[in-house]
Parts: C-alpha cells; structure tokens; sequence
C-alpha cells in the first residue's frame, strides 16, 4: 500500500508542474470617492484637476462624485461657510470611503471645522504652499501642496541668458514672500535684487530700475497687484525690454520670453493615486504628502525676436505653446 | 516456458523507454522544420532591425548635437554638429548602396531632409540672421525630427509586430512541442515507474524468500526450502540454494538434533562466553544448580561457581578458564539454595577462525557420591593402618618372649635335650624370627604409607653402601653356591641419601635375587646417568613373566615361589622399596624374562 501512495504522489507532483496560477486584478468596486471642489464647473484649473483624477480613477470600479462649493464666483466668507455647511451634507448623505478637497477653500471651510482627526480619509488637492496655515496636517489627511517652479525656470533660462544675476518682482502677498524665500537657494548666489510691489506703477518702476542690474528676471504673477493692466504691461515692456522675463503665469507671456505654469492634472492625478491607496488599505498619516514637480512650458518668438535669444531645440520641441508661430506660419 | 532473465527484463524495459523517446521525435519532426523557416525569416527582419537602430543613434547623436551647439554656440560644437550630420548622410549612402531594405527608404529620404535642413540652421546661425527666422529653422528642423521619429516608430513597430507574430508562432510551435514532449514524458515516467515498481517488487519479493530461507537455514533448520518457480538468474539461485539445503541437511546436524543432545547430556554442560557470561545451559546443569534457565543464561560464571579447597584463586581459576587452560580440575558449584556440590569441571575453549576463543565449554560431573566414598575409604584405611600398628606391637612382645625362652631352651640353660627336640625348636626359633620380620616388614610399610617414616637425607656414596651388602649377603650367595659380583663405576656422583633406607633396599634386591636364582650369579653394579646414579642387581633366576611384572611392587605381593623353595616372604619388600626409591624421588622398575633372570633397577636423583 505504502508503495501504492508513493507511486500516486510522484504522479501528481510531476501533473501539478503543468499548472500555473494568477491572481486576479485589484478592484475597488462599491467604494465611493467624494471630490469637493473650492471653485465652479468649467473653470479650467479645476477642469484639469478633475480630468487628472479621472484619468485615474477611470477602470478601478470607484463611485467618483462631484461637488462644486463655487467660492471662485462668490467670494465672500459667508458664502464661503454656507458653501462649507453644504458640502458637509453632502459627505454626512454621501457617506463616501475617501473625500477629497481640490484647494484651500474646501480644506478651510469644510475639513478643518467639521472633519478634522476624524475618521474620515481626506485627501487634500493643491494646498498652496503650506498646509500648517490650517493646523494640518491631521491624522486623517495627506495630499499633494501646490508650490510654484520658480527652479524650472532659472534652470531654463540659464540656457539663453548669458550673465548670472536674477531680478525678482513679485506682487506683495503672503504666498509670493513664502515663494520667492523659498526657490531663493535655487537661485545661484540668490535674487541680486528683489522688489514686492503692491500697484502696476511700483511694478513699471521697479523692471526699469533693475533691469540695467540684472541678466533676467523671475515675475511669478501679477496676482495681488493693483491696477493691472494686462495690455498696458505689454506695450511697457515690448518699449523698454532688454532684460528677459521668466514668470509661472501665462497671462505674462504677451511680454515675458517663457513660461512655466503649473499643470492642474498632475495635482488630480496625485490626489486620486493617494485616494487609492487608502482604499487599499493604507492610513493617510502614512502616506507621504507630495509636491507638484510638473510645468507647461510656454515661449514667446517675438520676444525672443527682440532680445535676439535662439531656443534651444529641445525648450521648442517641449514648449506647450509658442507664441508668435502663427503669423509666420 | 521461454526463460527469460533479469537482464533481459531490464533490457527490455530499456528498450521501450528508447521508443517511447524516439517516437517523441517522430511526432515534433514537422514542426521542428517549420520553425526553422521562421527562425530564417527573423534573419532579414533582424538585419533591418538594425539598420533602422544605427539610423536612429545617428539620428539622435545629431539632435544632441545640435542642443548643445545652440545652447553653448562654440566652433567646436559646430564641428561635431557637422560631423554627426556627416555621419547620418554616409548612413543614407551606405543603405542605398548596399543593403536592399525597401523600408527604410522613407528613412533616408527623411534623414537627407534633416541634414539639409541641419545645414541651414547652421548657414542661419552663422550668418547672425534674425533670431525669429532661426528659431523657426530650429522648429523646422524639430519637426523633421519628429517626421524622422514617427517613421521609425511605425517601422519598428510594424517590424516588432512581424517579429511577434514570427515568435509568437514559434511559441506556439514549442509549446506544442512541450505539451507533447510533456505527455510522453509522463508516458515514459509512468511506464518507468510501473517498470521499476513491479520489477523492483518481483526481484525483492524473491530476494525476500531468499532471505528468510538463509536466515532459516542459519538458525538450524535444514529442512527449508524456497519455492520460486522464475526460470530467471534467481530462479537459478534459488534451485542451487535448495540442492545446499539438501546437501546441508544431509551432511549437517540440525540445530535442533544438537540441542537434543544437549539436552539429554546427564552430565551438566555449561557454555561461557570469554567474559565469562553464561551462554547455554542444559537441562542436567539446571537440575543440578537448582535455577531455572532464564535465571542463569547471561549471568557472570561465579554466580554458580566456588573454590572450596582449591589451590587456585578465584582471579587464577578465573583466568584460566577464560583461557581455557583449565582441563580437569576438582571444584565445587554452588546451588541456588548456597549448598555447595563437588564437580569434576572439564574444560575446553572453541577456537574460531581467527584463533581466539569464540566460547568455552564447561561439562561437570557430579562427585558428590565418589568423595563420600573417598571419605569412606580414607577412613577404612586410617582403621586399618591403626589395628595394624596395634597388632604388630602386641605382638612383638610376646614374639619377644618366645623367642628368649626357644633360645634359652635351645642353649642347654633350663636343662639338656635331644637332637630331636633341638631341631623342633630350631625351626620354632627360625618361624619366630620370621614372624618377627613380617612383622617389622608391616610396620615399616604403615609409617611409610602413612609418612610416619623418617629420612636422614645426608651425602654418602652408594659404592660404600653396596659394598656393605655385599659384605653382608655374601655368606647367603655362598650357601648356594652362586657367583655374587661387584661391577661398580668409579665416576658416581656425590648423592644424599638415607643409607640405612637404601640398604634395605638392597638387601630386599639381593635378597631376592638369591631366593629366585638356583645357579649362577648375583651381581650388583653402579653407574652414572645424566639423572642421577644407576643402581641395577642382577641375577640368573629363573625370571618373571609380564604378569607377574605388573604387581610386583604390590604391597603383599608375593612372586611366584621358584620349585624347592624354603622361605616365603611378607610380600612387602618390593613395596617398601617402591616406597623408599620415591621418598628419595628416585624411580624404580624390573626388566626380566623368565627363564632369563631379572634385573632390578633404581635410580637415586642428583641432588
């Protein structure tokens, strides 16, 4: 008999060599994720954020549910709350496995009043530049910051610019400050001059003053600075440029040589990656908080045409737009 | 029944195996050809393949070329931008001139537009023309670029998607191939296996009647035989099995024939190992000690033996037995209820081939009814020598007395008498006297037998000691008329003796010479032996038959009386002399033949 068994066991050792196994694929099917939106449908910053989320989220089996707190169209702080009171409602009949929060409205007026170290998972998209502004982090959230690439651009415009000294004009906000201090080491020996302005006049004044004293400029934004004229900025610099200006902002780049603005879909993509990883399983307090790293890179021929700057070949092919092709083309 | 042998068998087996193998190739023959056409069509896609991967190196080297000429704008830069240019276009040439790859047509004709178009940006550059039109020119040039990137793509593609298809046939092929390799190979497993199973099992299964058939015949039993009818080598070798059987049975005790024997040996058979355990045990032994078998076997040989009264000690009796060096040796067993019982133990080791002893063999005989009796006898004796002794000394006093008052008579003192009652009383006087010698003669041998005779063992010459029974017996030799010689050597050894011991034995020699000898000589010699000293008397009697020769040193023995013979003896001289040669450790024997005289010899040991 005992030889019997032996001779039976050989057999299906030698059988079981020709089956092989695969397990199946992850699936989140019956989880539900809540996005509470800060601004309004159609704005395109948040368009981008909700296309990177679904790029996604899209084939997982996720519940995806949006809700817009539209504070972009009514800014005021009591709206502000209501709109805070609404979402929560919503959250409180949704009941959804993870929320997230898409910029600092719906962090500040939804999650830190009603849902801070509680035991719902949030996940907090494009938080600008510091999230402590809000007592964060809790223990349950993590999510992606928003800082500006004030770093891509020097390094882009070491490439055309001969000399080494930076001039940095920014308006005079709080998050300009925290931006300027903190790309500031990236800069080699730092800013040579550095001007926070509060008015479009300051800001003429300012270019004219500084740039006989630099190489280029860094111009983050015109967010925050009175009297902006858009058009008015264009004919002023396109009058008196020498120097070229780099800025995060596309509205600049009618006179600015480059671009390099931040990509909104990379901030969804992060904040659904990190959506999915709690449905797996994962605590938010252990998953890291991240920064953004992407940028759309946008050039100026016409610019370059004054200054008498060549692009490099690889800044033209990787460009996002160039502007001034057209009307040669 | 066609014999068939293990060899055979095996062979077979392997042989079925080799088909089985073989058919394997038979079977993947055809699509091992087909995947040899598909593995020749990968040739030409590889060769293009790898046009295609030098354009595209060449292609990119100009590209990071060109960046850090527009980056840094040295002449050097330029000078590598040009040669990589150089480089992409001898590329082009060499794939229209030589290799005939139809596809990468596209490609060159796209690598000639770049380098043209490379060669305008520098001519742009070079002539400092406007930065707008260069930066469109850098455009353009990307866009080649791209047009270059997009074909290659698409071609390595379509040549990855051909090579896929090319492999993914040949997967299909060989697993095919493997499947079926697979089912053979579990056909040449399962067969294998059934093949060494059964085989394995027919062979052990024989083997294992062989087995215990050996292991049978070990233990004893002559009788087993093994019934395997395979006509194959172990058929063979269990047939030549049972004829040794046979052989053996008939040639060959059983063991069980031996164990009865030794169970029906009276005499008590104890088998030891060399460290002296006790091994086997019979049936008598067991009755004899009084334990029960189990009781005994592996126990230590002392349990049931004792040295009362032994010369030996333990440890010395001990280790001859081990030795077997013990071969009959008076001792004692010692029973279960402590009794102890007197053996004659007799001893003997078996020898192995190796010459050491494998096991000792200790047969006893109970003499407990034989030392009773010794006992008896010793006692009888001590009677015998006591009433003896007694009789003797009672006697010698009234001896004493007739005699003294024969001879007072004789000698004319209590009054005259005739010739008549002189002779009567004369032959009184000479029976007195031999009554007298027959009496010392009895008392002499009592104290010799029982060592109550002393010896003066001091130097003499026994020369001296001959001469002086020559002197003595001479007269005696005379009456007869019987020549009476000295032959004496003059060479003899200093002896100790007992002189007055010694001459008594002389005179009981020549005594008896003259008593047994009619006519001729009596002569007594002397002479030096590696020994000691020869002593022989010799006489010209009438002799002694070989009957007679065998009890003559009997005590109380008397010879044949020779016709005419006056005078009878106590039949105690020879033994007296027996008793004192060996006191004196010396030996004494008659060489004679009748009717040819005897001579009686002794020898006195060297000191």
């Amino acid at each position: 008999m005992k030889k019997s068994y032996f001779l039976v066991i050989i057999l299906s050792s030698v059988l079981s060599l020709s089956f092989t196994f695969s397990s199946p694929a992850k699936n989140y099917k019956g989880k539900k994720i809540l996005l509470i939106n800060s601004y309004h449908d159609g704005l395109p910053w948040s368009d981008g954020e909700i296309r990177g989320m679904k790029s996604i989220l899209d084939g997982s089996g996720v519940e995806f549910k949006i809700e817009h707190m539209d504070t972009k169209i009514n800014p005021s702080d009591e709206f502000k709350v209501q709109a805070g009171i609404r979402a929560k409602k919503v959250i409180d009949t949704y009941k959804p496995d993870v929320v997230i929060v898409a910029d600092d409205n719906a962090f500040k007026y939804v999650i830190m009043p009603y849902y801070r170290d509680s035991d719902l998972p949030v996940v907090f998209c494009g938080i600008n530049w510091d999230i402590s502004v809000y007592g964060g982090p809790y223990s349950n959230t993590t999510g992606i910051i928003e800082v500006g690439l004030t770093s891509g651009l020097y390094n882009h415009m070491k490439k055309l610019v001969k000399g080494n000294r930076v001039g940095f004009i920014g308006p005079d906000v709080l998050s300009e400050h925290k931006n300027a201090e903190h790309y500031e080491k990236y800069i080699e020996g730092g800013y040579a001059y550095k001007e926070f302005v509060k008015d479009f006049q300051s800001w003429k004044k300012a270019y004219l003053e500084m740039q006989d004293k630099v190489d280029m400029f860094i111009v983050p934004g015109h967010a925050g600075i009175k009297g902006w004229d858009s058009d008015k900025a264009t004919e002023f610099i396109f009058e008196n440029i020498n120097k070229p200006i780099a800025t995060e902002s596309e509205d600049l780049m009618a006179f600015a040589l480059m671009a390099l603005s931040k990509v909104s879909e990379e901030q969804g993509e992060q904040a659904a990656l990190s959506a999915l990883r709690i449905l797996g399983g994962e605590k938010p307090i252990d998953i890291p908080i991240v920064f953004n790293k992407k940028g759309h890179l946008v050039l100026n021929l016409k610019v370059a045409d004054k200054l008498n700057i060549i692009y490099t070949p690889a800044m033209l092919r990787n460009a996002k737009a160039i502007i001034g092709l057209e009307e040669q083309l | 029944m066609i014999k068939i042998s293990i060899g055979h068998k095996i062979f077979i087996g392997f042989f079925v195996l080799i088909l089985l193998s073989s058919s394997f190739l038979f079977i993947t023959l055809p699509t091992l050809t087909e995947i040899n056409v598909l593995s020749s069509s990968v040739v030409p896609l590889s060769k293009e393949m790898g046009a295609l991967q030098r354009y595209t190196e060449k292609a990119k080297d100009l590209e990071s070329k060109l960046e850090l000429y527009l980056t840094v704008r040295t002449e050097e830069a330029k000078e590598d931008v040009l040669e990589s240019t150089k480089n992409l276009n001898q590329e082009v040439a060499l794939i229209k001139r030589g290799e005939n790859l139809p596809r990468l047509a596209e490609i060159s004709d796209i690598s000639l537009e770049l380098t043209g178009a490379t060669y305008s940006l520098l001519g742009l550059v070079d002539k400092l023309d406007s930065t707008y039109k260069i930066n469109l020119q850098i455009i353009a040039v990307n866009k080649l670029f791209d047009k270059f990137q997009n074909a290659q793509e698409t071609l390595q593609r379509e040549r990855l998607a051909s090579l896929q298809k090319n492999l993914k046939r040949q997967e299909e092929i060989i697993t095919a191939i493997l499947d079926r390799f697979f089912k053979i190979e579990i056909s040449i497993v399962v067969f294998g296996l059934l093949a060494s199973f059964f085989l394995t099992k027919f062979i052990t299964k024989n083997l294992s009647k062989l087995r215990k058939a050996t292991g049978q015949i070990a233990a004893g039993n002559f009788q087993s035989r093994i019934d395997i009818s395979a006509k194959d080598e172990i058929g063979q070798l269990a047939a030549s099995f049972n004829s040794m059987a046979e052989d053996l049975e008939k040639t060959t005790v059983s063991k069980e024939y031996v164990d009865n024997i030794i169970a029906s040996i009276v005499e008590t058979l104890i088998v030891i190992e060399p460290n002296l355990k006790i091994n086997i045990v019979n049936n008598a032994a067991c009755k004899l000690l009084g334990y029960k078998r189990e009781e005994l076997i592996g126990e230590h040989f002392k349990k049931i033996f004792s040295l009362k009264d032994s010369i030996l000690s333990q440890e010395e009796f001990l280790d001859r037995l081990s030795q077997g060096r013990l071969i009959n040796f008076e001792t004692y067993y010692r029973r279960k209820n402590t009794k102890e019982i007197p053996v004659l133990l007799s001893v003997s080791a078996m020898i192995n081939e190796s010459g050491d002893i494998s096991y000792i063999i200790c047969v006893a005989r109970d003499i407990t009814e034989r030392k009773i009796a010794e006992e008896k006898i010793k006692e009888i004796a001590e009677m015998k020598s006591k009433l003896t002794s007694m009789v003797s000394h009672e006697l010698r006093t009234p001896m004493a007395a007739i005699k003294t008052g024969i001879s007072i008579v004789l000698d004319g003192l209590a009054g005259q008498i005739n010739e008549e009652q002189e002779d009567i009383l004369d032959t009184a006087r000479r029976n007195v006297d031999r009554l007298a010698r027959l009496i010392n003669d009895v008392l002499d041998f009592q104290k010799l037998e029982a060592g109550k005779m002393d010896f003066r063992m001091v130097d003499n010459n026994i020369n001296e000691v001959i001469s002086e029974c020559h002197k003595a017996m001479i007269s005696l030799a005379k009456k007869k008329d019987l020549k009476f010689e000295l032959e004496l050597s003059e060479e003899l050894s200093d002896l100790k003796f007992d002189r007055d011991k010694i001459m008594q034995v002389l005179s009981n020699l020549v005594n008896n010479a003259i008593k047994f000898t009619d006519k001729g000589s009596i002569t007594i010699s002397s002479k030096q032996l590696p020994e000691g000293v020869l002593v022989s008397v010799i006489d010209t009697g009438h002799g002694i038959n070989d009957e007679e020769k065998e009890r003559v040193f009997s005590s109380f023995e008397q010879l044949r009386r020779p016709a005419g013979g006056k005078e009878a003896g106590s039949g105690l001289g020879l033994a007296i002399s027996r008793e004192i040669i060996q006191k004196h450790k010396g030996r004494i024997w008659v060489e004679s033949k009748l009717n040819h005289g005897s001579t009686f010899y002794f020898i006195l040991p060297l000191r």
